[in-house]
């Protein structure tokens, strides 16, 4: 923990977004996104639906292309060019709201996949590390049953091994607990506050207030694809700056 | 024995079922009427109709095959009766309420089941007659057996009947020399004429039977299957070919099912050497080197020494395998999305590639334009343009997606008969001078083709179905688009197809037969062959149900492989 923190005060950039633009057609879905995240920082976004919390944090890792602006990915600037994608994908892995796991593949096969095609692990070691990740997630015992044959949570989890088995720096969440009954929203989170304890850059979209709270190291509040906010965790609901977010707070909070 | 208990139960329940419990009998016969029969005057006119023609039918079928239609009859009754008390006490048992919801529910299908049950013994009757009870096995009789001349004496001599007394030019049909096929009836007779001086027989042998003859496929049995590969040269190559097929068959499903070979270099071996198998199998029977037919492994051209039913499975065989991976390509070429050509470059290009044409082309075409419509024609090049802006506006300048698309719709928009013709008597004309290619390379290109265009919208419509999560998951992960459609989209989306995939190929393999209209020597053609032999003069039902069989072996067996394989592939997917 104490490690971690220090980690986190004097860690570099390890993403710079300046002046983000994006369009779908004619929507202007981000307008100037700006901001940046040290090694080791955990970042809840907030934000109603369609403020563009997804389009941002999947420019990222380039499942969306940008217009306008520059990111900077650890170092990289992402660019039409497929060798600076192929680089930044390794070292940024995603978790989505769906899980997307590969149906036809059983979970020890979905997990061992990219690290065997991409990083040219052998099977071995591949499922060496696939099994300490499945362990360390909890389930390690599904390791052989398909996709279809696991609950949600279970399902999550596996996704999370799997990101997390090719070993990336940074972590993308795009509202990873959204999908899931009630029961199991607690497993996955705390698989992923594990995580943030872990030193791991983690940029996380939720609607799971006491996660945001609890763990976040900033909070991001976005609207009408800008952000409108940045603030630590206590200011952002006890100390909001803006009218906006006031707004936001009453409406979730008093639901 | 369980089995055996359970049926004696339900029997035993039926039985007593049967036995009448008044207070339980309730029936309001006006209900029933007004419900099934008296509710419209046009049901009541068809049910006179159909009993009427079921009645009829039935008494038919009991004048001329009454033991068959008595039993039908009797398990009609009884079931019918059993299916109704059980209604009326509403104590079904699973038979009953099978039969109630299976057979008859409703007065017409009572009625339609008899019939149906009544129609398909009276056919399966008729077929067993012609096809065994009155068919003839035997080997044709040889021409000169046929029809001879000789003596009184000599026939005596050699155990005939007596004929010295027996009246010039008449007809003496002799039972002795009869011959009796495997049902115990006689199917061959032989008849002794005397001509006017009795001093010469005429002697026929003559076949009497009146159903099949099976000796017309017997006798060409190794012809339609294999056709000139019955040549000892030729013929152990297909033994060789199926005796490799059955043991490496064997031997790949232990590997498929080895748990210590699963997703191994080797297992990938085995499996391209399956795919691509109908090819290098196709190779070896055409055998290498110098002698063709007379050498024991000289090279034969398949133009004129494939034929029969090998020719059919690896025509089509080949087409499929080379159609498959064309296919893959040419759905993925249609949705690909590659930058494509920007306007600013095909405007320019097909507007100075005009001008080119009509100042190098169109000058030589007006010279010799013989019509208004020929002079019209010479300014061809305008069209360039016209096709420029029609590539841009709906391809946005994409090459691959343009290729693909018009690919497939000209194959899809073409007959498959068209094709055959292009590729054997039109496609010769474009060659040049001193090129030639084999009608059988001629005709799996065609064939592939034909069939990519088809597989290309099956896999298109596969590709289609896979959510977007599925590119996203594989796109994060960071694998090459390669390895994205490899081992993730592609194996799901052709699954998806599978039975689409299945059908294709069945019809494929079923359309081969269409070749014998442009003069190839598949099943169909060696079948029509037969009618042409002295032997069998004529003959053409037999080859031809044959064929049927044939035909219908094996597409259902494909059919059963692919239900097979979508089960074995479906894992998972629950
Ligand atoms: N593929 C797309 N095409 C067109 N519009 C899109 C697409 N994806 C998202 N949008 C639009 O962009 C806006 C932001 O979407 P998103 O980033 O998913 O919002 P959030 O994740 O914050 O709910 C929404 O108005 C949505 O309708
Ligand atoms: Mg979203």
């Amino acid at each position: 923990m104490a490690e971690a923190k220090t980690l986190k005060t004097t860690g570099d950039n390890v993403i710079v977004c300046n002046e983000v633009q994006k369009w779908y057609g004619n929507y202007h879905a981000l307008r100037g996104v700006s901001m940046s995240v040290r090694s080791g920082e955990v970042i809840v976004i907030l934000g109603p639906s369609g403020s563009g919390k997804s389009t941002f944090i999947r420019t990222l890792n380039r499942l969306e292309e940008h217009q306008g602006g520059d990111i900077i990915v650890d170092g990289i600037t992402l660019s039409h060019d497929v060798r600076n994608i192929a680089e930044i994908r390794r070292e940024v892995g995603m978790v989505f709201q769906q899980f997307n796991l590969f149906p036809h593949l059983t979970v020890l096969e979905n997990i061992t996949l990219a690290p065997i095609h991409v990083r040219k692990w052998s099977r071995e070691r591949a499922e060496e590390v696939a099994m300490k990740w499945l362990t360390r997630v909890g389930i390690p015992e599904q390791a052989d049953k398909y996709p279809g044959q696991l609950s949600g949570g279970q399902q999550q989890r596996v996704a999370i091994a799997r990101t997390l088995t090719m070993e990336p720096k940074i972590l993308l969440f795009d509202e990873p607990t959204s999908a899931l009954d009630p029961e199991m929203i607690k497993e996955v989170l705390d698989v992923m506050r594990d995580l943030a304890n872990s030193g791991y850059t983690i940029l996380a979209v939720t609607h799971e207030m006491g996660f945001a709270r609890t763990v976040a190291d900033r909070i991001i509040f976005m609207d009408a694809g800008q952000i409108v906010e940045e603030n630590t965790p206590d200011n952002f609901f006890h100390n909001p700056k803006e009218e906006r977010t006031k707004k936001f707070l009453n409406q979730i909070l008093n639901h | 024995m369980e089995r055996v208990q359970k049926y004696l139960n339900v029997i035993l329940n039926s039985l007593k079922v049967l036995i009448p419990q008044r207070d339980r009998m309730q029936l309001d016969w006006r209900r029933f009427l007004g419900e099934n029969i008296t509710y419209s005057g046009w049901i009541m006119a068809w049910l006179a109709i159909l009993t009427w023609i079921t009645f009829s039918y039935t008494t038919g079928q009991l004048q001329s095959a009454p033991t068959g239609t008595i039993v039908v009859l009797m398990i009609w009754g009884l079931t019918v009766a059993m299916t109704m008390l059980a209604e009326l006490q509403k104590r079904h048992t699973d038979w009953t309420l099978w039969m109630k919801g299976n057979l008859y529910n409703s007065i017409t299908n009572v009625q339609v089941s008899l019939l149906l049950v009544l129609l398909i013994l009276a056919a399966f009757r008729g077929f067993y007659s012609y096809a065994y009870t009155n068919a003839s096995f035997a080997d044709a009789v040889p021409p000169t057996e046929r029809e001879y001349e000789t003596t009184v004496e000599a026939v005596a001599e050699a155990g005939g009947p007596n004929l010295s007394r027996m009246p010039a030019n008449l007809e003496f049909v002799s039972p002795t020399e009869s011959i009796t096929n495997r049902a115990g009836v006689v199917v061959r007779e032989t008849a002794y004429i005397l001509n006017e001086d009795k001093t010469v027989v005429t002697v026929e042998n003559r076949d009497i039977h009146t159903g099949a003859t099976w000796g017309a496929v017997i006798d060409n049995f190794s012809n339609l299957l294999i056709f000139r590969y019955k040549q000892p040269n030729l013929v152990w190559r297909v033994y060789a070919v199926l005796i490799f097929i059955a043991v490496f068959g064997v031997a790949s499903t232990f590997m498929y099912r080895s748990e210590r070979l699963r997703s191994s270099r080797l297992l990938s071996g085995v499996s391209l050497f399956w795919i691509t198998s109908p090819i290098i199998i196709y190779q070896f029977l055409l055998g290498a080197g110098e002698g063709g037919a007379e050498a024991f492994f000289g090279r034969v051209s398949p133009d004129n020494t494939l034929g029969g039913f090998l020719f059919s499975v690896i025509l089509a065989l080949m087409a499929i395998v080379i159609s498959f991976p064309l296919g893959v390509l040419l759905a993925l070429g249609r949705r690909s999305e590659v930058r494509g050509i920007p306007w600013w470059i095909t405007y320019p290009v097909a507007g100075l590639g005009m001008v080119y044409l009509l100042f190098t082309n169109t000058p030589t075409l007006l010279e010799g334009a013989r019509s208004n419509f020929g002079i019209l024609l010479a300014y061809w090049p305008i069209l360039i343009p016209v096709v420029a802006y029609g590539f841009q506006r709906t391809w946005e300048g994409n090459v691959v997606a343009a290729f693909s698309t018009i690919f497939i719709e000209v194959w899809r928009g073409i007959p498959f008969i068209t094709v055959l013709f292009m590729s054997i008597i039109l496609f010769p004309i474009f060659l040049p001078e001193g090129w030639e290619v084999l009608n059988m390379t001629r005709v799996v290109a065609g064939s592939a083709m034909f069939s990519a265009a088809y597989l290309a919208e099956n896999v298109r419509g596969g590709l289609q179905a896979i959510p977007r999560g599925q590119y996203e998951a594989a796109d994060s992960l960071g694998l090459s688009n390669f390895t994205k459609y490899r081992l993730i989209i592609l194996p799901q989306a052709i699954r998806l197809v599978i039975p689409a995939i299945v059908g294709q190929f069945i019809g494929l393999f079923k359309d081969t037969s269409l070749v014998y209209l442009v003069g190839l020597f598949d099943l169909l053609a060696v079948a029509n062959t037969i009618a042409s032999q002295p032997d069998w003069l004529g003959i053409r039902t037999e080859p031809y149900i044959f064929l049927l069989a044939l035909y219908f072996v094996c597409s259902s067996a494909m059919a059963w492989y692919s239900r097979r394989l979508e089960r074995q592939l479906g894992v998972g997917q629950r």
